[in-house]
C-alpha cells in the first residue's frame, strides 16, 4: 500500500493505492493545497491499518515552489508518523507515464518505443521539459533519456524534436495526479526510494534569483558622492 | 526547568514547531517540563544583508526534519510517543511558516494527535514562564526583535491586549539597516552593541520619533543616518568613519533605546503595572536591557528576561503555548493555514 500526494500544480490531490485499487481525494480549487491536504490525508488514513504502508510517494517537482514544499513538508512529516521511506517522483515522468498509459490499445506501432515529452509553463515564458522513452511492448516504468529542464518558449519546439528524433512522439501538458503517481512508483519503489529522507529537497530546477548586496549604499543615492 | 501548574494531570508529550523567519526550531514538552529545544539559525541570508524568502522557505524544509529528529531525540522520546503538536501559524514570512504548518499538520494526521496553531506573539508572551520565576500578573511585555516591536499587557487569567506597535519598521530591522548603512555586517544588532560599548552615547543627536500614544515609528533614524553620512563625499566620510563608527553606534543605539523605553514608562504610569517583561531578539542589547532594567526598578518594577535561547525566535515558548491551549482542551482543525499578518486580536 502507498500513500501519495501531488501539490505540484493546480490540482491537489491525495490517493492510497492499494494493489490496483486507488481510493483518491481531489480538488482543483486554486490556492487550496495548504488548507486541504491534510484533511485529506486524515481522511484517507483515517480506518487503514497504516501498518501495512510501503512508503509514501510525492510528486518531487518541477512545479510550484509553494505547492512543492507544502506537499513535500508532508510527505517527510507522514514518514516520520507513519515510519515509512519516502519515494521521489518527476513530476514530468508522472506526466509521460499518465499520457503513455491512457493511450487506447494500438495508438502507436507494437515492439517500438514511443518518446513522451511532457511539459508545463514555468514562470517568466519558460517551459518544464522533459523527454521518456516507453516501450509499447513492456510494461512499466519511463526511462528518462535527459534530465528535466527548463527551456525558453521560443526554443522548446527545438529542444523537443532533438530528442524525439525519429522515433514515435507523444507531446502532453496534461496535468497527472497522485493515484498516478503511485501507480507508476508502484511499478519499481526502489528506483524512487530516497535514503536521505530528511534533507531531501523539491526538484526545483532553478536556482533563487537573489543577488548577494554589491558596493556601499550611498552609491546607489541621489546625493551619494564618490 | 518551565513546570506548569496548569492541571494537566494526564501524561502530555508535545512538539513545538517554529518557522515564521529565517530559524528553523522545534521543542518538546514532556508532562508541561521542557525536554529539548533545538534552534537551527540559517547562515544563507547573510551575503545577502537580509532575509531573502525564497532562500528561507527552501532552507526551512531541508533543515526542519533533521531539526524536529533532534528535538525528539534529545527529549529521550519518539514521534509516535507525542500527544499534540504546536506550530506557529504567523505572523511572519508566508513561504517560511507554510513549510511549519504543512509538516505540523501532516504529522499530526499521521499520528491521530491534536493540533494547535499558535501565535508566534503569543509564543514571545509566554516565553517568560520559561525558567526562572514566572513574572507577576498583570504584566506589561515589550516584544522587540527584527520582525516585531510591539507592547502588550497580559491580564491575570493570561488574556492579552495590545497597546502599541511600530507603524513603519521593527526596532532590529533598523539595527540592521543602519548597520548596512555603516557597512557592517547582518545581522547589525550584535555588531552595534559591540561598537556602542566604547563609543559616546551624546556624540549626535538623533531625532527621537514620539508617538502619542504607545506606538512607535523608527523608519526616521535610519534616514537620519543616511543623510548625516550623505552629506559627505566618500573620502570625507571613510575618515569620519574610522574616527567615529562607536560614538555613531552609541548614539543610533541610545536614541533606539530612549524611544523603546518611553511608551513602556508612559504605560507603567496609566496602567499602574509593576512587572515588565521584556522578549523578542533584541531583548539580547545590552543597553536595552540596563536602561530599561533602570527604568523600571526606578518606578519600583521589575523587569523580566529570558534567557536568549528562549528570547529569540525558538520553539519551546511554541511548545508552551501551544500546550497551555491543549490543557485548555483547545484544538485547531487540521484546515488551518499559515497567516503571514495574523492579528494581535485574533486568537488562532
Amino acid at each position: 500500500m502507498l500513500l501519495s500526494i501531488d501539490t505540484s500544480r493546480d490540482v491537489c490531490s491525495v490517493s492510497l493505492l492499494d494493489g490496483q485499487h486507488a481510493e483518491e481525494r481531489t480538488s482543483d480549487r486554486p490556492r487550496s493545497h495548504a488548507e486541504l491536504l491534510a484533511p485529506f490525508v486524515a481522511d484517507l488514513l483515517g480506518g487503514t491499518d497504516t501498518t501495512r504502508l510501503r512508503g509514501v510517494v510525492i510528486v518531487a517537482g518541477p512545479g510550484s515552489y509553494t505547492g512543492l514544499r507544502i506537499g513535500l513538508a508532508s510527505a517527510k512529516a507522514l514518514c516520520l508518523a507513519l515510519r515509512a521511506p519516502l519515494l521521489a517522483v518527476s513530476t514530468l515522468e508522472v506526466m509521460a507515464f499518465a499520457a503513455f498509459e491512457g493511450t487506447p490499445p494500438g495508438a502507436f506501432p507494437a515492439g517500438h518505443s514511443v518518446v513522451v515529452t511532457p511539459r508545463f509553463p514555468a514562470r517568466k515564458g519558460e517551459w518544464y521539459v522533459g523527454a521518456y522513452e516507453m516501450s509499447t511492448s513492456l510494461p512499466g516504468t519511463p526511462k528518462g533519456i535527459v534530465p528535466d529542464t527548463v527551456v525558453g518558449d521560443p526554443d522548446v519546439a527545438t529542444w523537443i524534436t532533438r530528442h524525439v528524433g525519429t522515433r514515435a512522439h507523444l507531446d502532453t501538458e496534461h496535468e497527472a495526479n497522485a493515484t498516478w503517481a503511485a501507480r507508476l512508483v508502484q511499478n519499481a519503489p526502489h528506483a524512487y526510494l530516497q535514503e536521505d529522507a530528511s534533507s531531501f529537497e523539491p526538484y526545483y530546477l532553478k536556482e533563487v534569483a537573489a543577488r548577494p548586496r554589491a558596493g556601499s549604499i550611498f552609491d546607489r543615492l541621489p546625493f551619494g558622492g564618490s | 526547568m518551565f513546570s506548569p501548574n496548569c492541571g494537566n494531570d494526564e501524561n502530555s508529550c508535545v512538539l513545538g514547531i517554529e518557522t515564521s523567519c529565517d530559524d528553523t526550531a522545534a521543542a518538546v514538552l514532556v508532562d508541561g517540563v521542557l525536554r529539548s529545544s533545538i534552534i537551527s539559525s540559517q547562515s544563507e541570508h547573510i551575503p545577502f544583508g537580509g532575509v531573502v524568502p525564497e532562500l528561507a522557505s527552501r532552507a526551512h524544509d531541508r533543515h526542519l526534519v533533521p531539526v524536529v529528529e533532534a528535538a525528539l531525540h534529545e527529549a529521550g522520546i519518539q514521534a509516535g510517543d507525542l500527544t499534540g503538536i504546536a506550530v506557529t501559524r504567523g505572523p511572519g514570512l508566508i513561504g517560511s511558516l507554510m513549510v511549519g504548518v504543512s509538516f505540523a499538520k501532516s504529522l499530526a494526521a499521521g499520528l491521530g494527535v491534536p493540533l494547535v496553531g499558535v501565535h508566534h506573539l503569543d509564543g514571545h508572551i509566554d516565553s517568560l514562564l520559561l525558567g526562572g520565576t514566572p513574572p507577576e500578573r498583570p504584566t506589561l511585555v515589550l516584544v522587540v526583535s527584527g520582525g516585531h516591536t510591539q507592547l502588550m499587557t497580559v491580564n491575570a487569567s493570561g488574556e492579552r491586549q495590545l497597546l502599541g506597535k511600530t507603524r513603519d519598521d521593527a526596532a532590529g530591522e533598523a539595527f540592521d539597516k543602519v548597520a548596512a548603512i555603516l557597512g557592517l555586517d547582518y545581522p547589525g544588532g550584535p555588531v552595534i552593541d559591540r561598537l556602542a560599548m566604547t563609543g559616546n552615547p551624546s556624540f549626535h543627536a538623533f531625532p527621537r520619533t514620539r508617538l502619542a500614544g504607545y506606538d512607535w515609528s523608527f523608519s526616521g533614524i535610519k534616514t537620519s543616518m543616511l543623510y548625516h553620512l550623505g552629506s559627505m563625499d566618500a573620502p570625507a566620510r571613510a575618515a569620519y568613519l574610522e574616527k567615529h563608527l562607536q560614538d555613531l553606534c552609541a548614539s543610533f543605539q541610545e536614541a533606539v533605546v530612549d524611544m523603546l523605553i518611553t511608551p513602556v514608562v508612559r504605560a507603567m504610569k496609566q496602567t499602574g503595572f509593576r512587572s515588565v517583561g521584556l522578549v523578542g531578539g533584541v531583548s539580547a542589547n545590552s543597553r536595552l536591557r540596563a536602561r530599561l532594567g533602570s527604568e523600571v526598578e526606578a518606578r519600583g518594577g521589575h523587569l523580566h528576561v529570558p534567557e536568549l535561547s528562549y528570547s529569540m525566535d525558538n520553539a519551546a515558548m511554541i511548545a508552551l503555548s501551544g500546550c497551555l491551549r491543549l490543557t485548555r482542551g483547545e484544538q485547531d482543525p487540521l484546515s488551518i493555514t499559515a497567516q503571514p499578518s495574523l492579528p494581535m486580536d485574533l486568537r488562532p
